[in-house]
């Protein structure tokens, strides 16, 4: 099977995440995943998406966020792109296992998105060149 | 209600048509008033339309879809690059005979408007559907 690609292209507001969680939700009936594995996927991409828009467009509206969901035979990748503040080197190797699991709420919003995100995909990368900076989020499609 | 939009893009090949379908059903979650499945059917052969007749089903163009809704309508238009389609979408079925033009009548019966727009090289078939008043 040929990697299938779509990007979803939306404004950097709040509101717009909304819409590409339902679209993620829609677009993962083509994967073999159950419900949790979708609904996973689409809390994943809707808080990275959120995490986008807050820090590094820092809230504000006219900026393009873009995404693309690509998916081949083992795969699903998913690769958010902003051009706003770049996340410091090493956030992202942060030690978020420490977080209480038990007590969701008490997690602080710096934190929580990539303790969600490690708890919702298999793996996570991020790099920013040139002004361009990237949000890797990786799913197996199949158990390995 | 201001309006909410998000745009998809697609590679000119057929295997990515579905994914656009799927994405717009799962939108259909925010109109529930509305046939989803005639939503994504009117999308889909939109976009089939676009690859087939304007790309002639060549891979390596764009096909670019932006969904958006207001308080009154849900607008999806579908926008090509490629070969105009060089006659209007009719809302009459053809003789049981003749080869294609059935993608004008399938959509019209998805949808309340539908038509045309050509600038440049740019054409977009916007669908139109308005939101039953409650």
């Amino acid at each position: 099977m040929s990697t299938k690609t779509i990007t979803l292209t939306i404004d950097s507001q709040l509101e717009n995440s909304r819409l590409v969680g339902l679209a993620i939700r829609g677009l993962c009936q083509l994967l073999p995943f159950d419900t949790e594995q979708t609904e996973g996927t689409e809390l994943g991409v809707v808080e990275a998406v959120n995490h986008t828009i807050t820090q590094a467009y820092g809230n504000e509206a006219g900026n393009e966020l873009s995404l693309d969901f690509s998916v081949d035979d083992d795969h699903l990748e998913i690769q958010i792109y902003d051009t706003g503040k770049a996340l410091e080197p090493g956030r992202l190797e942060a030690d978020t296992e420490l977080l209480p699991t038990e007590d969701p709420m008490s997690w602080n919003e710096a934190d929580s998105w990539l303790a969600i995100l490690r708890q919702t995909m298999d793996r996570v990368d991020y790099y920013s060149v040139g002004g361009l900076n990237t949000l890797v989020l990786r799913k197996r499609l199949v158990a390995s | 209600m201001v309006d909410q939009t998000i745009t998809f893009t697609i590679e000119s090949r057929l295997e990515n048509v579905a994914l656009v379908g799927e994405a717009v059903l799962g939108l259909c979650a925010l109109t529930p008033q509305l046939d989803s499945n005639q939503i994504r059917m009117a999308v889909i052969e939109g976009i089939n339309n676009a690859v087939l007749h304007a790309y002639h089903n060549e891979p390596g163009h764009l096909v670019q879809v932006t969904w958006c809704l207001n308080a009154d309508s849900l607008r999806i238009d579908i926008t090509d690059w490629g070969h105009p389609l060089g006659r209007e979408l009719s809302r009459q079925w053809p003789d049981e005979h003749q080869e294609g033009g059935r993608g004008g009548p399938l959509m019209w019966t998805c949808v309340d408007d539908l038509r045309w727009h050509q600038q440049g090289d740019t054409k977009t078939l916007s669908l139109c559907k308005r939101l039953p008043r409650c």
